[in-house]
């Protein structure tokens, strides 16, 4: 029997491969494929899913579901790496809290093997939850007429798709839902292994999924066909499916023609990579001379959540001097801090990422502006003023009046609002109802809110 | 698409607002030694805590919804508590703090240590003053408009009304007067559209009486309580996706035209429907 696999798996919109549940693998040295999807309400269910994956495929010999030492090895090995991730110094509070409350991870899995029996060759296959196996034999043609010649594994009784699915748990001694396991005999046809959203899809669909599943020849086109599926009939969820073709050949063994499966930690590698390029192709070092002849063009005059931009400040061992440094109009800023956006990132890290560019263009600042200035009180008022009173520290300190004007009015507004954000406490005390400050008029706090939207 | 279908999700996400009556008679006792108003915070600090555990990707939460906390009470004050995406929630300092307390767990190697669990306080039980409920609507009426200017394709926002009594101010003629914009605003929120259909208003009335009505179909259900037939009024049918939430959560299997609506919600009850309001809805979203 020949037998050529193609193998995709894609996240779910707005996502990353690194948010990806879903977990596939073929193993040639055992005959063993598997797919996998944890069930994203579980506890580090991508963990789960990929050593249930993993310990499929590379134990040789034929399924055994009710090995359960081998099973609690997989559950080991889950608490394992989780407590690891757990232990980390200052980890969130709620990633300790699931995992001191025994919340687990849970996943679908189905896993195939072809092996031979006597003289013959079969397949058997194991299903857990709403991830399917499918097998339509070489002389099925059209499904929406002969779906009943379509075997299909899982352990789902009908064809109703919720977010109960049967599943493994990592840490309970049981798993969810009955556990399905067939043989056959190893004839022609093609094998598809996919996980919810394609499967609802594939049974809805029937031929007109086969066609569009044909296809797919790489992950490239996977993904675009995935992604116009999304706007009409299929989910917006992890999506994972192997394809295995078996041609015969009058050959009683197995052996591999093409194998094409996509792995996921490769995307993930180019996922980083990527995100890593475009943070450096954002690099926007100014020079002293843009920073004056164009404010506009200043990049932490423009910082926004939706431009990636990069903000870049003076090593703070290095000593610098603004004449110097209107002399040689050179490129006098390394860039130390990054943000980057154009891919999902939680407002905590774009916050603190925020505040710490701040600070360092205080640091920045304070090096350009007399330190009276620096002392005074931040106020529009008494910048007002102040400001004569201070003209004599600018000619002293060799600056443009225009020049320094700007440079302190950045200043001092990221002085102000750094000096209003609250410490990150770890416990805050009980607010006094009567002076909190959320205790606002719902006017006020409309446009704040919406902002956020 | 049908209506009410769209799933919660980083590139849709949510919207959840939570308005809760802190009058004066919510310092009524509730449950055992818990007052209504202290009961119910713990019950939406939970129900937070339980959003994030099922949107988190291990370290991370995803931003699948948006969640205003809103409270009422007092003198005529309307406030909004903490609006913000899910995962501001998870990874900042909640605002009052945490309940901590010890528990024992297995490390990861068969050993088992004490570890400290921090359950978040993000809103806090307090009970003062009539019952400005028109204004708490008229906010949420502001930011569900302001949501659907950007997020018209998104899932449909949802308020969940948690209150001990009704509409109330200073005189029976205002009363009245709360009363009718109550309703008036309400059922402006749910005459909004998305692409996804009305926006959802559900409300549950709590009281320990033993009387609960549940997911009522129809007024002639509610004995003639003119209040509870008020709610009824400002709650909005129940979609399919919705029922079966509530079948999950074992509240009832509801009828074709139930409103979400629960009069003399026992606390069980009103744990059960936060957690039915907040679901949103059982499709095949978060699986």
């Amino acid at each position: 029997m020949e037998v050529s696999i193609k193998g995709f798996i894609y996240h779910k919109t707005a996502e990353k491969y690194a948010d990806c549940f879903d977990r596939i693998g073929v193993n040639v040295k055992t005959n063993k494929l598997a797919i996998s999807d944890g069930v994203s309400k579980s506890f580090f269910p991508d963990i789960w899913a990929e050593l249930l994956v993993e310990f499929f495929l590379k134990n040789e010999g034929r399924i055994n579901i009710a090995n359960i030492d081998e099973y609690k090895a997989i559950q080991n090995e889950w608490l394992k790496k989780v407590s690891e991730i757990v232990n980390k110094p200052n980890q969130k509070y709620f990633v300790r809290n699931f995992f001191i409350q025994g919340r687990p991870a849970a996943a679908t899995f189905v896993g195939l093997h072809f092996y031979k029996d006597n003289t013959s060759l079969k397949w058997e296959a194991v299903a857990l939850g709403d991830s399917f196996l499918f097998f339509i034999p070489k002389d099925v043609e059209n499904i929406n007429e002969n779906f009943n010649k379509v075997i299909h594994l899982s352990s789902k009784n009908d064809f109703e798709f919720n977010n109960f699915p049967d599943f493994f748990d990592s840490r309970s001694h049981t798993h969810k839902g009955r556990i399905s396991q067939r043989e056959y005999n190893l004839t022609g046809g093609t094998f598809y292994l996919m996980t919810d959203a394609l499967a609802e899809w594939f049974i809805s669909e029937k031929q007109a999924a086969i066609q569009e599943i044909s296809k797919w020849k790489s992950q490239d086109t996977f993904e675009k066909s995935v992604i116009q599926l999304r706007k009409t009939t299929l989910y917006n969820d992890d999506s994972a499916i192997l394809i295995v073709n078996i041609e015969e050949d009058n050959i009683p063994e197995i052996h591999y023609k093409e194998i094409l499966v996509t792995k996921l930690d490769e995307l993930i590698e180019t996922e980083n990579k990527a995100i890593k390029n475009e943070i450096t192709e954002h690099i926007i070092v100014p020079s002293l001379e843009t920073v004056k002849e164009s404010k506009e063009e200043i990049p932490i005059l423009n910082e926004s959540h939706e431009e990636s931009k990069l903000v870049a400040f003076k090593d703070d061992n290095e000593q610098s001097n603004v004449d110097s440094l209107k002399a040689k109009n050179e490129k006098v800023i390394n860039p130390t801090i990054v943000i980057e956006t154009n891919k999902e990132t939680s407002l905590t890290e774009i916050e603190n990422n925020n505040k710490e560019i701040k600070k360092r263009k205080i640091r920045f600042w304070e090096r350009f502006i007399p330190q009276s200035w620096m002392n005074r009180h931040n106020t529009e008022h008494e910048f007002k003023n102040e400001k004569n009173e201070e003209d004599a520290d600018v000619n002293n300190a060799g600056m443009d009046k225009s020049d320094t004007i700007q440079y302190e009015l950045i200043y001092r507004q990221d002085y102000i609002e750094i000096q209003e954000e609250p410490e990150n406490t770890e416990e805050k005390e009980e607010g006094n109802d009567e002076n909190d400050e959320s205790r606002t008029k719902p006017n006020d706090d409309i446009s704040s809110i919406t902002e956020k939207f | 698409m049908s209506p009410y279908t769209k799933q919660w999700s980083s590139a849709t996400p949510g919207y959840l607002i939570f308005l809760v009556d802190q009058s004066g008679t919510m310092q009524n006792l509730y449950k055992g030694e818990k007052t209504a108003a202290q009961y119910t915070a713990e019950v939406i600090n939970q129900t937070i805590s339980e959003l994030i555990s099922t949107n988190a990707a291990g370290e991370t939460v995803k931003n699948r919804v948006f969640v205003s906390l809103i409270t009422y009470g007092g003198n005529n004050e309307i406030t909004n508590v903490c609006s913000e995406y899910l995962s501001y929630y998870a990874e900042n300092p909640p605002k009052y703090g945490y309940d901590t307390f010890i528990n024992e767990v297995n490390d990861g190697t068969g050993r088992m240590v004490k570890m400290e669990v921090k359950m978040p306080i993000f809103i806090k039980a307090k009970g003062a003053g009539l019952t400005p409920m028109s204004g708490a609507f008229g906010l949420a009426k502001k930011l569900i408009e302001g949501w659907i200017q950007k997020k018209n394709d998104n899932p449909v926002p949802v308020i969940i009304n948690v209150s001990d009594g009704y509409p109330e101010a200073e005189t029976p003629e205002l009363t009245i007067i709360e009363t009718e914009r109550t309703v008036s605003t309400a059922r402006d929120i749910m005459g909004l559209k998305t692409l996804d259909g009305n926006p959802l208003i559900f409300n549950v009335h709590i009281a320990n009486n033993g009387n609960e009505i549940k997911f009522p179909e129809f007024t002639f259900e509610l004995n003639g309580d003119p209040m509870a037939e008020l709610l009824f009024k400002i709650s909005s049918e129940v979609p399919i996706v919705y029922k079966q939430a509530a079948k999950d959560l074992d509240l009832k299997n509801i009828g074709a035209n139930a409103k979400g609506f629960i009069s003399n919600a026992s606390p069980d009850t009103l744990l059960k429907f936060i957690n039915f309001g907040s679901s949103g809805g059982v499709n095949r979203a978060t699986n």
